[in-house]
């Protein structure tokens, strides 16, 4: 593979003393490209886009884009790298100013960044809102006069302006409905091609992220557990936790079997962090912490992953029958 | 059963649900879906008579067991509430208060809704353990707890306060994935264990799908199609339902 536009290496995130992403390696290629990050509440995945975007400090780690250190740069020296990252949130009325009109908040970004003449600000504002589908006197509006979908696309269009090589994507469509949403989606899908976009999609809508990403990394408490191509990672899970996840995805038509467990007992270990929940957790999974390390194809941190793989058996993710042997009793 | 015929929510003159026909069996499920704004929520706080209390006018007839529940006085409705029919809200812990454990919680409502408190106590531990809660997340205070936890609870409540019916609206839109799972099989257990009859609203038609013997979809006040889930998810004859069921993204199979 080529050099990537991003490397984040041993990325580790901390509020206080508590850390919440434990060095975290991402490699995102150029684009079109789309990276997803999926994990529950918790698992560090809004921290890391955020501290990818240079929004949160690091405790730990360096990112460099395109082969340079931006890890530590500050002030004036940090814009080339504002520019060229581009975070869009999930709320979108929580980042528009309330106070500007919609043009006026897209204008803003093209004159920070000087992307064009300030005479031909306005007109490349309300072109950048067109190409997002909001035309006419949209563009005028304030961002209370839109609906969520509207916003986000305000969102989109803000962060293209500066024309952008690498946008963060938080969860861009998890406050819509489902028809906004297939709109949105449509959206990022033909702007990755015509602006040859790498993007990092966080999502826990594995469905998204399979239409929309060439690569995943599933995260589990501030940890990378799986991760691989999204076809196979989503189709042949092979980390326990992942299988659980690709497992609890409701369809149509196919009943979930998921068994309810006992809440209130989830207790972090010294070992892996997926241990009290894990159905295959053994003596070694509570003591030792897993790396890394390639299981066919992906790389996963688990200590059991050959077992995981070998109770999976079909790529349908159909739950064994009976206790797999050697299996501790969790 | 519930049973509500023309059921219609209005404020000022903006219908916002119109409901021809809804009936809630014990033991069964009815599933209602629809996007933000198509009433699915309205439908619900209508048959519990709280649409009242947000400015709304409702006209119809909604029936508890044949016992008409429109027109009921605030007093009469508070015997139905809770007790008969419970409410389970997409946010569990809004609904809590923040000062008191989930188990003093849980004390004053059934305490309020005429459980001996000696009583109180025993009845709450023992439903939730039906719903797989520990014995020690009923001493947390609400902000100790996950939303599953919470959502559990709410489950747990309802069931403590014996109701028969339980309206749930969007009750795993807020969870993650696999503990959504997880209260879909509780919920599933809830209705056939506790023989209990839910009118389940989600955006989510997969969820539906999962819980839901009956299916009605809403779009913007009106029910556009309803009948059988099988029917109304599988091959759905309203062009909106099938414009539903086409923007839900889904993993393609095979590798």
């Amino acid at each position: 593979m080529s050099e990537p536009l991003l490397a984040a290496r041993d990325l580790t995130v901390a509020y206080g003393r508590t850390t919440v992403v434990h060095g975290v390696d991402l490699d995102i290629p150029r684009g079109p490209h789309g990276v997803a990050l999926v994990g529950e509440s918790g698992s560090g995945k809004t921290t890391i886009a955020r501290a990818l975007v240079r929004l949160h400090p690091l405790a730990g780690g360096t990112i460099a884009f395109a082969g340079n250190d931006v890890t530590r740069l500050r002030g004036r020296r940090l814009l080339p790298y504002r520019r060229a990252a581009q975070i869009v949130f999930q709320d979108g009325e929580a980042t528009l100013n309330p106070r500007m009109r919609i043009v006026d908040s897209v204008a803003e970004g093209l004159r920070v960044h000087r992307v064009v003449e300030r005479s031909a600000v306005r007109e490349r504002a309300l072109e950048l809102l067109a190409d997002v589908g909001l035309d006419g006197d949209l563009a005028r509006r304030y961002p209370h006069q839109l609906s969520g979908g509207q916003r986000q696309r305000v969102g989109i269009a803000r962060a293209l302006a500066v024309e952008p090589q690498l946008l963060v994507l938080d969860e861009p469509t998890s406050a819509l409905d489902v028809t906004v949403q297939a709109r949105v989606l449509d959206l990022i899908g033909r702007l990755r091609e015509e602006r040859n976009l790498a993007y990092v999609l966080i999502s826990h809508n594995l469905a998204i992220v399979d239409r929309l990403c060439e690569d995943v990394a599933i995260l589990y408490r501030g940890r990378v557990v799986e991760t691989g191509s999204t076809a196979v990672v989503l189709r042949r899970p092979t980390h326990p936790y992942s299988q659980a996840l690709r497992r609890a995805v409701p369809e149509i038509g196919t009943p979930l079997l998921v068994q309810p467990t006992r809440a209130g007992l989830d207790v972090s270990t010294s070992g892996c962090p997926y241990a009290p929940r894990c159905p295959l957790v053994a003596d070694r999974c509570k003591e030792e912490a897993p790396l890394l390390r390639e299981v066919e194809g992906v790389r996963v941190a688990c200590h059991r992953a050959e077992e995981a793989v070998a109770r999976v058996g079909s790529a349908d993710g159909t739950p064994p029958q009976g206790t797999p042997p050697g299996a501790g009793d969790p | 059963m519930i049973e509500a015929r023309d059921l219609t929510v209005a404020f000022g003159g903006t219908v916002v649900a119109r409901v021809p026909e809804l009936e809630i069996r014990p033991g069964t499920i009815v599933g209602l879906a629809g996007e933000s704004g198509s009433g699915k929520s309205m439908t619900a706080l209508a048959v519990l008579g709280l649409t009242r209390h947000l400015g709304a006018t409702l006209t119809g007839s909604v029936q508890l067991d044949g016992e008409e529940l429109t027109g009921l006085s605030e007093r009469r409705l508070r015997h139905i509430r809770g007790r008969r029919i419970a409410l389970i809200l997409q946010s569990p812990r809004a609904a809590l208060n923040p000062t008191l454990r989930l188990s003093a919680f849980a004390r004053r409502a059934l305490v309020l809704h005429g459980v001996p408190r000696r009583e109180a106590d025993a009845r709450l531990r023992s439903v939730a353990d039906s719903v797989l809660l520990a014995p020690d997340v009923l001493e947390r205070f609400p902000h100790q707890v996950s939303g599953g936890e919470a959502q559990r609870f709410a489950i747990a409540l309802a069931l403590a306060l014996g109701a028969e019916y339980v309206l749930a609206d969007e009750p795993t839109s807020a969870l993650d994935v696999t503990v959504q799972a997880e209260v879909i099989a509780l919920l599933r257990r809830v209705r056939d264990e506790h023989g209990v009859g839910m009118l389940l609203i989600s955006h989510d038609l997969a969820v539906i799908d999962n819980l839901a013997e009956q299916t009605i979809v809403m779009r913007a006040g009106d029910v556009v199609e309803s009948g059988d889930t099988k029917t109304v998810l599988g091959s759905p004859s309203d062009p909106y339902t099938q414009e539903l069921l086409a923007a839900v993204p889904t993993i393609a199979e095979g590798p």
